[in-house]
Parts: structure tokens; C-alpha cells; sequence
């Protein structure tokens, strides 16, 4: 049995979601690759109508509690309809991470939409809504976003939220802007980068975002040395714990770092390394990953934040 | 003496941090006042402007829901007495949470606390949408409310306030809702609704018990006159106060507004306009007893807007007895549909009069009579 690909459409009321559902079954000519079931859990102010629906070969459930939304419920619908695919418009107050689906399914795509203009405020009170929803989303897309600038503050914590999707940004026509632009806080072209303790996060990411910066050259930062046994022999983590939502969801982030011959390191100690940074493949990740060869390391006394708030 | 604690809730964005702004503007009496904020405001309240009003901020930043509120408040609250021993705490919670549980957090502690105010604010344009989604919280803030704010009714047709209206009423038919426009209310008037403690109908049923204070025996009867200028202790009953500005607007004897003498009941000094005086037995206190045994009021509140032929014909109407009851006496402020201010009516045992006056927060009816046919009554007053 073929799987039938699942579209997770989520985000706060108004954000935009049903125009985004209206628009491909519209424009993408869903209907001629077949039947589109939407679930909607959600009520707005923009309503998806059954005329509209037919027309592009498309079937409307409706559900308004989360309780209702089971995996037999799913089952049966697949069974009912046969679609080619399904969209969930998700209710924001819905918990994403107790959402079950059955076998026959497959996540395609979770897609969140944020509506900019109310963005900060809903931010800075139901952090960890977003945070859950961003967690899990292939694309994130800032709506009605007319200053990107305002947004590239939050850049670093979204990326540490979730590094793999893709943000997109629209200004109040929904002509997309270019994503975070925020310029580096530290000089690149310096013979050593010399990273401050408030950049940790920031220059983590963007050695994720764009490695060629960083490819074989030194970097000089603070940090916190985590052991493991779990680490491949003679590392450690070079890393800083990070809070992006609340103090229980602090967080490591960090690279490899090599061990210097000779060094006896404590974990938990706070150093400051002077290394190169290469990238090498890692089995365990099945991509590059970040590798510090360190040239020095020094111990130092732990900084006065040593849990960096990207709040 | 207890400290009122007043709580402001709502969703985010519905205008709780401007509604506590304007209430700052009132001065609060001179009370000592202590901000207590769970929420990461759209709009700060700013140092500047608080240190004008010598107000006292304290911010519990848990701003997560993840984040539980109870263990933090309680220490904040007696923190924030210890520290600046207020006379009244203003609480705006999380927008996101429920409001039956701030009441309990309050309940709980073992300060002397008096719960004054229990707000909450709603944005009249997004109710709707708000309580389809977002369930229990929303619908909580609603339900356990004393007093509903339905804030950017300027914004909004007089039908959508009416739907609002009723699916607030649906929630919570005991609460106050008033209606405004929180940008150009006046502060006052607004800290006065949200203490109300009586009702409007309390209020016309107290005054038509007592007897309405005025009228004036042409010179002859001092006694009885109607404006009171005894027992500031008892202005909650009296029909006549000078100085309860809560209902200046409808209280039957202003001294003030000379321009409306016509359906004013209590003047001294046109002794020649009796005929369209409110207050026909002079004698209260006998009437008292008589009053609760024998008549009863009913009160309506409404977000309606009414022109003034539409009240006239519901006025005229009223006086069908087989249909209505015997009402004697109705009164009433109401939202027009026909001008800016609002209609004041007033009717006695068949005559009513209708004026104009200021804008307020909800249209409200209250008919007093014998034998009243109340569902009747309803139909007929709230256009049903």
C-alpha cells in the first residue's frame, strides 16, 4: 500500500495558514494529481468553503478538539477517501507533539506560519508553543514582515530551535525578503576570530549555515569542556549551555574539540581555545561535522553567564 | 484594613496594559499601588510614566507557559507587601492562562487580602475566533470574570457587538460587560464600573422603594424634599446624590444640568413644573414594606442601539397591561442608533420622557411593576 504523504499546516490564528491551503490547492493543480483530504482544527476568520473545495477534488473534515484527532480516526478516513494526500491545518493551542498518525501515513512537510506583526508579543509570553511547532517544522514562514531586521534578533535561537528548516520571510505583500541579514558581530577576515561570550550562539549557527567562512581557520572563544564517554577518543565538547525557551530547557551546543598531548582537562571547566576549525564526516550524523584542533587552551574562571539566554 | 487586589486578564493584545494604564490615570485616591506583571507586554509601562504616578512594578518573569506560575507569585506577593506595603496590588497575568487560577493563587495565600476587582479584558473582534480555538483558557478568562471589558467596539459593527456580547453572556450571564473604547474612555468613569458593586437594577429598585425623593410640595412641605443632603452613609440608596458619580448620568435629580429641566424630577426652584415630576408618593419609608412585598423589577442589560422611535413605540407598548403587567416604573439608558449620545429614558406609570446624555458603557433597562410578565417584557425591550 502506498503511503499517503501528510502536510501539517500550524501556527497561531491569523497567521496565514488557510491562505496557504487555499493557494496550493489553487496554484499547485493538486486536483489533477488526485484527491486532497484537509482536516481543519481550526476555525478563523478566513473560512475554507465545500464549494471551493469540490471544485479542486478536495474533502473538508472538521474537528475542534484535540481528542478527536486519534490514529484510528485517521485510519478510517484513509479508508473512507482513499486521498492522494492530507493537510492538517492544526489548531495553535493543539499540542503538536501529541499527534499520532497510523502507518499508512507519512510526514511529508510540517509548515508553521508566524505572523510577524504580533510575533514578539506572542513570542515573549507562549515561547514554548512556538518553540514546539518550530521543532518540528520543515519551513518556517514570517508573514506581513515588513522590517527583517526587527526579526534577525531571534535569528540565533530559532537556528539553535531548529537548524534544519528552512525560514522564509514575507513582507505585507508576500514577496519573500531575504532571511536573517544580520551582519556578523565579529570580524571574519581576522587571522583569529575572535568570538565574544554573547556570540557563542550566533557564531555556532552560522558554522552550520555557512562552513566555507570557517573552513581551516582559527577561532578564539570561551567555552565549558563536556566529556563523555560516548565522544570518539582524545575529545571533548567545546560548548556552552543555551536557554531558548525556559530554565528546563537548557541545552548544549558545541563542537568536537581535539585534546592537546599532554593536557589534563576537568570536565566542566571553563577554558578559552585558540584552535582551527575544520569540517570531517561524521558516521554517526552521516554529514560534516565541526571538528576544533586546538593550538591552546587555557583554563579560565567561569564566566559570570555561563548559561547564555537567547530569550 | 485589607489590601484590594484588583486582577486584569485577558488574551494578549486585547488592551490589558492599556486599560491599567488609564486606571493609573485615575490616581487610584491616593492609594498606594504595586503593578504585579506576568506578562511581556506589547506596550511597557515605562518608568517615566509610572514614577509620575508613584506606582511600584514588579514583574514575575516566568512569561512561558511551560513555566508555572503558583510557587513564584506567592513569594512575589508577599515580597511586594513586605517591601512597599500597598493598598492595592494590580495583578495582569499571563494572557495565556486561566484566570480561575490567579483567583485561587490569591485565595490561597494567607495575606489580608479583599479580591476587589476581577477582570478581564476582551478584544470584541476576536471573541469569537478566540473562543472556538483556543479552548479552555480563553473560555475560562470568560466564565470566571466578574467583569468583562469587551475592548476595540470602535472598531466594529453595532451586529458584531452584539454577537460578541452574547457569546460572552452565554459563557458567563451573571458578569458585567462593558463596552468601550479604552483609548477615549474616560478613567474615572471606568475604575468606577469595574468597582461597581451595585447594580443598576439595585439601584432604580432602591430608588423606586424609597420612594423617589423628588418633588416638591410647593414650598409648603420642606420635609420632603427630595434632594437629600442628609446621610452621606446612605448615597447607595438614596435616588439623589450629588456625589455618586457612577450614575450621575440617570439619577433623577441633578442640580447641574439646568438645560433638562423638563423630565427631571428634583428641582427646587421651578415650582411650577409639576406636572412632569418622577416621584409621586412623597412618603417612602411607608411605601417600603409594601414595595418588596407586592412589586418586582427585572433588569436587562444590552449591547443594542436603539433609535428614538424604536423606544418610543417600546415605551408605548409597555403600558399594554394584559400584555406587560402593571409596570410602574421603567428606567433606562440605551445605546442610540439614531445620534451619538445615548437615550435616557424614564417612565411612570404611563408617562415617560426621553432624553439624551453621555455615552456609557452598556445599554441597561429596568422595569418594576406588579404582576409583570417578564418574558413578555423581554421580548418587547430587547427586540427579540
Amino acid at each position: 500500500m502506498m503511503e499517503i504523504p501528510i502536510f501539517i499546516v500550524a501556527g497561531f490564528l491569523d497567521a496565514g495558514k488557510t491562505t496557504f491551503i487555499i493557494d496550493a490547492l489553487e496554484k499547485d493543480g493538486f486536483e489533477k494529481k488526485g484527491r486532497t483530504l484537509v482536516i481543519l482544527c481550526e476555525e478563523g476568520e478566513l473560512e475554507l468553503s465545500d464549494e471551493f473545495a469540490h471544485l479542486h477534488n478536495t474533502t473538508i473534515k472538521r474537528l475542534q478538539q484535540q481528542d478527536q484527532f486519534t490514529a484510528e480516526y485517521l485510519q478510517e478516513l484513509a479508508v473512507t477517501y482513499c486521498p492522494d494526500r492530507v493537510i492538517i491545518e492544526l489548531n495553535c493551542m493543539w499540542n503538536i507533539n501529541e499527534l499520532y498518525f497510523p502507518a499508512e501515513y507519512r510526514m511529508a512537510q510540517v509548515i508553521t506560519f508566524i505572523d510577524f506583526s504580533t510575533f514578539s508579543v506572542y513570542y515573549n509570553n507562549m515561547r514554548q508553543k512556538f518553540i514546539d511547532l518550530i521543532k518540528l517544522s520543515d519551513l518556517v514562514v514570517f508573514n506581513r514582515c515588513d522590517d527583517s531586521t526587527a526579526l534577525a534578533s531571534y535569528q540565533t535561537n530559532l537556528k539553535l530551535v531548529n537548524g534544519n528548516a528552512q525560514y522564509m520571510i514575507m513582507d505585507e505583500n508576500g514577496v519573500a525578503q531575504k532571511a536573517f541579514e544580520e551582519p556578523l558581530p565579529y570580524d571574519i577576515d581576522a587571522d583569529i576570530i575572535e568570538i565574544a561570550d554573547d556570540d557563542f550562539g550566533r557564531w555556532y549557527i552560522d558554522t552550520y549555515d555557512n562552513p566555507e567562512r570557517y573552513r581551516g581557520k582559527k577561532v578564539a572563544f570561551n567555552c565549558m569542556v563536556v566529556q563523555s564517554k560516548k565522544l570518539p577518543k582524545n575529545t571533548f565538547v567545546a560548548g556552552r549551555h543555551a536557554m531558548t525557551c525556559c530554565a528546563d530547557d537548557v541545552q548544549l551546543y558545541g563542537h568536537l574539540c581535539k585534546v592537546l598531548p599532554g593536557m589534563k582537562l576537568k570536565n566542566k571547566a571553563w577554558v578559552r581555545v585558540v584552535a582551527r576549525l575544520e569540517f570531517e564526516y561524521s558516521e554517526e550524523y552521516q554529514e560534516e561535522e565541526g571538528v576544533l584542533y586546538p593550538e591552546s587552551i587555557e583554563n579560565i574562571p567561569p564566566l559570570a553567564h555561563p548559561i547564555l539566554d537567547l530569550r | 484594613m485589607s489590601i484590594k487586589v484588583d486582577i486584569i486578564s485577558g488574551f494578549l493584545g486585547a488592551g490589558k496594559t492599556t486599560l491599567i494604564k488609564k486606571l493609573f490615570e485615575t490616581g487610584f485616591h491616593n492609594e498606594k499601588v504595586v503593578l504585579i506583571e506576568n506578562e511581556f507586554g506589547e506596550i511597557g509601562i515605562d518608568g517615566s510614566f509610572l514614577k509620575e504616578s508613584g506606582v511600584n512594578i514588579k514583574e514575575i518573569n516566568s512569561g512561558c507557559i511551560c513555566c508555572s506560575l503558583v510557587g513564584d507569585f506567592s513569594a512575589s506577593m508577599s515580597e511586594v507587601i513586605s517591601t512597599y506595603q500597598p493598598e492595592r496590588i494590580i495583578i495582569e497575568p499571563s494572557g495565556v492562562g486561566k484566570l480561575s487560577d490567579i483567583v485561587k493563587a490569591v485565595e490561597k495565600l494567607d495575606l489580608d487580602l479583599q479580591l476587589n476587582i476581577v477582570a478581564t479584558v476582551v478584544d470584541g473582534g476576536k471573541c469569537k475566533v478566540y473562543m472556538k480555538n483556543f479552548g479552555e483558557f480563553f473560555n475560562n478568562q470568560v466564565s470566571d470574570a466578574h467583569i468583562i471589558v469587551m475592548s476595540k467596539v470602535e472598531r466594529l459593527a453595532n451586529e458584531k457587538v452584539v454577537e460578541a456580547y452574547e457569546l460572552i453572556k452565554e459563557k458567563n450571564p451573571n458578569c458585567n460587560v462593558i463596552l468601550t473604547d479604552l483609548n477615549a474612555v474616560d478613567p474615572q468613569k471606568l475604575l468606577e464600573a469595574l468597582e461597581r458593586t451595585i447594580s443598576y437594577q439595585d439601584k432604580v429598585e432602591e430608588e423606586f422603594k424609597h420612594g423617589c425623593c423628588c418633588h416638591h410640595h410647593d414650598g409648603e412641605e420642606h420635609d420632603h424634599e427630595c434632594c437629600h443632603h442628609h446621610d452621606g452613609e446612605e448615597h447607595d440608596h438614596e435616588c439623589c446624590h450629588h456625589h455618586d458619580g457612577e450614575d450621575h448620568d440617570h439619577e433623577c435629580c441633578h442640580h447641574h444640568d439646568e438645560e433638562e429641566h423638563n423630565h427631571k424630577c428634583c428641582h427646587h426652584h421651578d415650582e411650577e413644573e409639576h406636572d412632569h415630576e418622577c416621584c409621586h408618593h412623597h412618603d417612602g419609608e411607608h411605601h417600603h414594606h409594601d414595595a418588596d412585598e407586592v412589586f418586582v423589577s427585572v433588569g436587562y442589560e444590552t449591547p443594542m442601539a436603539y433609535s428614538q422611535k424604536e423606544l418610543t413605540k417600546i415605551l408605548e407598548t409597555l403600558k399594554e397591561e394584559e400584555n406587560y403587567g402593571v409596570v410602574l416604573r421603567a428606567k433606562g439608558i440605551l445605546k442610540a442608533s439614531d445620534q451619538a449620545k445615548w437615550h435616557y429614558f424614564d417612565y411612570v406609570a404611563g408617562d415617560y420622557s426621553i432624553r439624551e446624555g453621555e455615552a456609557d458603557f452598556v445599554g441597561r433597562i429596568v422595569v418594576i411593576g406588579s404582576q409583570l410578565k417578564k418574558e413578555n417584557i423581554e421580548t418587547l425591550v430587547l427586540k427579540k
